[in-house]
């Protein structure tokens, strides 16, 4: 039992010093910028209902969730998504708020993954959610948010890949596959597992047109003038061609924002939350094998709480974003200047004095706690402090410089 | 251009693979060299190979450590992994099946014992035909255990099918057909992309 005494369970982790400073720099920042576009922060219990969740989510996620009992008997999760508490909270709490409604929120997020090879089970989510809006701008506009966010951040290099579920959805519902036969393609499309894709689609009940559609699709990404040319010599239904416009709408608006570098597209982009509807997104950089972000519409969301309301969002992972400035280099701390006052004469009255001075300049002060020479010295150098203030004479402090300050640089 | 890394497993798959990369056009002979290096530059085709065991190659794509691997499809279907499984290479062909003693005649007693190297495999399949099991993990020689009376049946990889004949085991069902694949990093896939096209359409067209 002693190694439960010092050991973490699996996938949670201590936050050190610097990791704290990291973290509280990223999520200031990203509150800032989303403040800047509107949103309005929120939060939600780290406790809800098991119930909350829909049948459906829970058909594939209940495994995934971390469930404890309350004193009454009733079955509690651990929060395992921030959107599906936050939808319940505006179909409750702010339905006759103004509209567009527009949220955002940092918050931990607790998932059990079987296969953990580093995967974290506790982790932190920053995101929006845009409620009421059902148009492609509101698309536009939280694909926006995520790309001025990372700029914000300092991020270069990152991508947006943006994709339009209701496309996959809407040909794969046309199949009238068995449950698990759809759950399949979704998997087989989702990893562009062309083997298995060709092999099931080659041998199902489908007009030639969709057959062609759909073996292309996981294969149809990159720029969006190739994908929508490409896209156009393709056999599209009319019951399709609204959600390519919508996707092509969206990659238009976005170019005229002058963000084009940023954007790709991939129809064949799938995402694990069934819930779903439209246009979805997920985010990257080439330095970091992961993803950064990921959202999208999800317009069917707040029915399951007796609201219609079309709704869109996204959020960061923000250890990802973290790993991914620390690899670009991006992540600079910035140190106010530290002084140590040692008050060799039980000076109270001088010593403060001179403590207050310097907080008012909004240095990092603190009084010596020790006594010892040697110990001083190597406090001072373990904690990169600038300057000792000695009291040893009244009135005359004597200053040792150990680190000559620059304004602004660690 | 970037370097891409490529993973390759190590032993009897990395040969084909090796000699895959080879016809290609990328310079293997350094590959080829018997010696205990595990990662490789081969700069004039801006390449690193870096050799695994198979596990760890899902592993180090799924986290973009390297962009490409290759590895058995029966590692890929014992551990979900969030990668892009592009191309059946077509070498390395197994099944992976059930087998046990040959008069044994209680395949579908109510509660089977099996023992496998492949848990997850043998736990969905078994599943899936309703039938009840416990699962014992096996490593190394897995046809002892119905010998010794350890399990009933085990679920493993069977080649030629020599081995369980020396040793009086049969086998009963297949379960999956097994052949070595291409699995792509899912971001580096489209970071990438040019360089991993240019490889993954080379090794398209050899394997045609």
């Amino acid at each position: 039992m002693v190694s439960k005494k010092v050991l973490l369970p699996e996938g949670v982790q201590d936050l050190l010093i610097d990791d704290c400073i990291y973290r509280r720099k990223i999520e200031n920042k990203l509150m800032e910028t989303f403040n800047q576009l509107g949103y309005m922060e929120v939060s939600t219990p780290t406790l809800e209902y098991y119930n909350l969740f829909s049948y459906d989510y829970l058909l594939k996620n209940s495994d995934k969730m971390f469930k404890l009992i309350d004193t009454k008997g009733s079955l509690l999760v651990l929060r395992p998504d921030c959107t599906i508490p936050i939808a319940r909270m505006v179909a409750t709490k702010m339905k006759d708020f103004v509209y567009p409604l527009k949220l955002c929120y940092i918050q931990n997020v607790f998932r059990i993954d079987e296969e953990q090879a580093g995967k974290k089970r506790e982790y932190r989510q920053a995101g929006v959610e845009l409620f009421g809006i059902d148009s492609y701008q509101a698309d536009v506009e939280v694909i926006i948010t995520a790309i001025e966010s990372l700029k914000e951040l300092g991020l270069e290099d990152f991508q947006i890949e943006i994709g339009q579920i209701k496309l996959i959805k809407e040909l794969i519902s046309k199949l009238n596959l068995s449950e698990e036969d759809e759950e399949k393609l979704f998997y087989y499309i989702e990893n562009k597992n062309f083997i298995d894709l060709d092999k099931m689609v080659t041998s199902i009940n489908i007009d030639e047109d969709d057959l062609e559609v759909l073996i292309k699709i996981p294969k149809l990404f990159g720029s969006p003038n190739m994908v929508f040319e490409t896209l156009q010599q393709m056999p599209i239904k009319d019951n399709l061609k609204a959600a390519v416009e919508d996707l092509q709408n969206v990659c238009k608006m976005v170019e005229q924002y002058g963000y084009g570098e940023y954007i790709s597209v991939d129809l064949g982009l799938v995402s694990r939350m069934g819930y779903y509807t439209g246009i979805i997104f997920k985010g990257y950089t080439k330095d970091l094998g992961e993803v950064l972000c990921s959202g999208g519409r999800y317009d069917k969301l707040l029915e399951d709480f007796g609201v219609t309301c079309s709704a869109t969002g996204f959020a960061f992972v923000v250890n990802k974003i973290t790993k991914a400035l620390k690899i670009q280099e991006k992540l600079e701390q910035i140190k106010q200047k530290h002084i140590l006052i040692v008050d060799n004469l039980q000076q109270q009255e001088e010593t403060i004095k001179l403590l207050k001075t310097f907080r008012k300049k909004g240095y990092i002060v603190e009084i010596s706690l020790l006594d010892k020479e040697e110990e001083i010295m190597e406090y001072s150098q373990k904690r990169r402090v600038n300057e000792i203030w000695r009291l040893n004479r009244v009135g005359e402090p004597t200053v040792t410089i150990l680190e000559e300050w620059k304004d602004g640089n660690c | 251009m970037e370097t891409v890394k490529i993973g390759l497993t190590k032993g009897r798959l990395a040969e084909d693979a090796i000699n895959l990369l080879s016809k290609c056009g990328i310079n293997c002979s350094s590959l080829k060299e018997k010696n205990r290096k595990l990662v490789f530059d081969i700069p004039e085709n801006q390449i690193q190979v870096i050799l695994l065991k198979a596990v760890d190659v899902t592993t180090y794509v799924e986290h973009g450590v390297v962009d490409i691997g290759i590895v058995g499809k029966d590692v890929l279907l014992e551990q979900e992994k969030q990668l892009y499984e592009i191309v059946d290479l077509k070498f390395g062909k197994c099944k992976i099946s059930v087998a046990g003693k040959e008069n044994f005649s209680e395949v579908s007693k109510k509660h089977l014992r099996v023992a496998t190297k492949y848990p997850n495999i043998a736990k969905n399949y078994f599943v899936n035909k309703g039938q009840s099991v416990e699962i014992i993990k096996h490593e190394g020689s897995v046809e002892l255990a119905p010998l010794m009376g350890l399990t009933d049946v085990i679920v493993d990889i069977v080649e030629t099918g020599n081995t369980l004949k020396a040793n009086g085991l049969v086998i009963y069902e297949d379960i999956a057909d097994i052949s070595a694949r291409l699995v792509v990093n899912k971001v580096s896939y489209k970071t990438k992309k040019n360089e991993l096209a240019k490889i993954i359409e080379a090794i398209t067209k050899v394997i045609d």
